[in-house]
């Protein structure tokens, strides 16, 4: 067995470990959620409430402030002060309108985190909907690459399908790159309305690195297909060739 | 296809079987069938050659231009 054949054939494992276990994941997600939406009809309790974390600036999008002098932190009825260390802080504060919301912001600069933790369905879903999207998306192209890899260990990479394959792969990599902080963008929206926030202005903050990563690896992608339907051309030619 | 291989006809006048000339060119079955069905896209001069020598004849005695 030649090194690149090893090599192929452990990448291929790997995918098939990390499929199994996203479908998992997958599955976990779901029963989760169902869980969660459909507790409070069945125990009658209240609903349970779903953390998470999203990134905010300080500013209008584009456009970061410097930081105010006096620092003013005020908790609410329903505000749950987890406040860590400010470091280089902004004075910001947070009460929520919603009552089944509870945040805590921790800042440093002018980007920061939010911490949350919601009680409302629709937030909750579309928190799921943050996780689950790219994960399908993910699992998607790890699936696609196990088949590449499938009929390349078979002597057969120029076909077809592998052609097809690799534009797929392109494709979900830019959806990746845009459902996930597009989604990201949608909560933290959603977050900040909720919220009303005595201090600097503060808007959803969205990492380009990541999407900027994910369309340069499209474009990679989408490229080698291109390449992969010459080489299928110059394939069938030498195959024809007597 | 504008390039027909007459490979049935020189088969026919040599009195030879397409595996026979296949094991005597040194290609496989399903190459020559490709060559011998018109499919094939080109023709290496070594596989024209050998088969110029088992059929004893002339490049233009097998391959003959058909215009549409």
């Amino acid at each position: 067995m030649t090194t690149a054949f090893k090599l192929a054939k452990a990448i291929r494992f790997l995918c098939d470990l990390s499929l199994g276990g996203g479908i998992c994941g997958l599955a976990w997600y779901a029963i989760w959620l169902t869980w969660l939406l459909l507790a409070p009809a069945i125990t009658g309790g209240s609903r349970h409430m779903v953390g998470g974390v999203i990134s905010l600036a300080v500013g209008e999008a584009g456009s970061p402030q410097s930081p105010p002098v006096s620092p003013a932190i005020i908790g609410g009825p329903d505000l749950s002060v987890g406040l860590s260390a400010f470091l280089q802080s902004f004075p910001v504060t947070m009460n929520s309108i919603d009552s089944g919301l509870v945040v805590s912001p921790k800042f440093s600069g002018t980007i920061g985190e939010m911490i949350f933790q919601t009680g409302n369905w629709r937030m909750q879903i579309l928190l799921f909907l943050g996780s689950i999207l790219p994960l399908i998306l993910y699992l998607g192209i790890l699936y696609l690459i196990r088949q590449l890899l499938v009929d390349a260990m078979q002597g057969m990479p120029f076909a077809i399908d592998n052609a097809r394959r690799l534009k797929w792969i392109g494709w979900l990599l830019l959806g990746i790159g845009i459902v996930k902080p597009l989604l990201n963008y949608l909560t933290g929206h959603w977050i900040l309305s909720a919220v009303t926030v005595q201090g600097p202005v503060l808007s959803p903050w969205i990492s380009l690195g990541f999407t900027g990563t994910c369309v340069l690896a499209a474009c990679f992608s989408l490229i080698l297909s291109v390449i992969f339907r010459h080489g299928i051309e110059l394939e069938k030619e030498r195959s024809l060739t007597v | 296809m504008e390039i027909y291989v007459n490979l049935d006809l020189m088969l026919l006048k040599r009195r030879m079987s397409l595996s026979e000339l296949a094991d005597r060119v040194g290609i496989t079955l399903a190459n020559l069938s490709i060559l011998k069905t018109n499919k094939a896209r080109a023709i290496r001069f070594s596989t024209l050659a050998a088969l110029c020598r088992e059929l004893e004849c002339q490049p233009g005695d097998l391959l003959e231009y058909r215009g549409d």
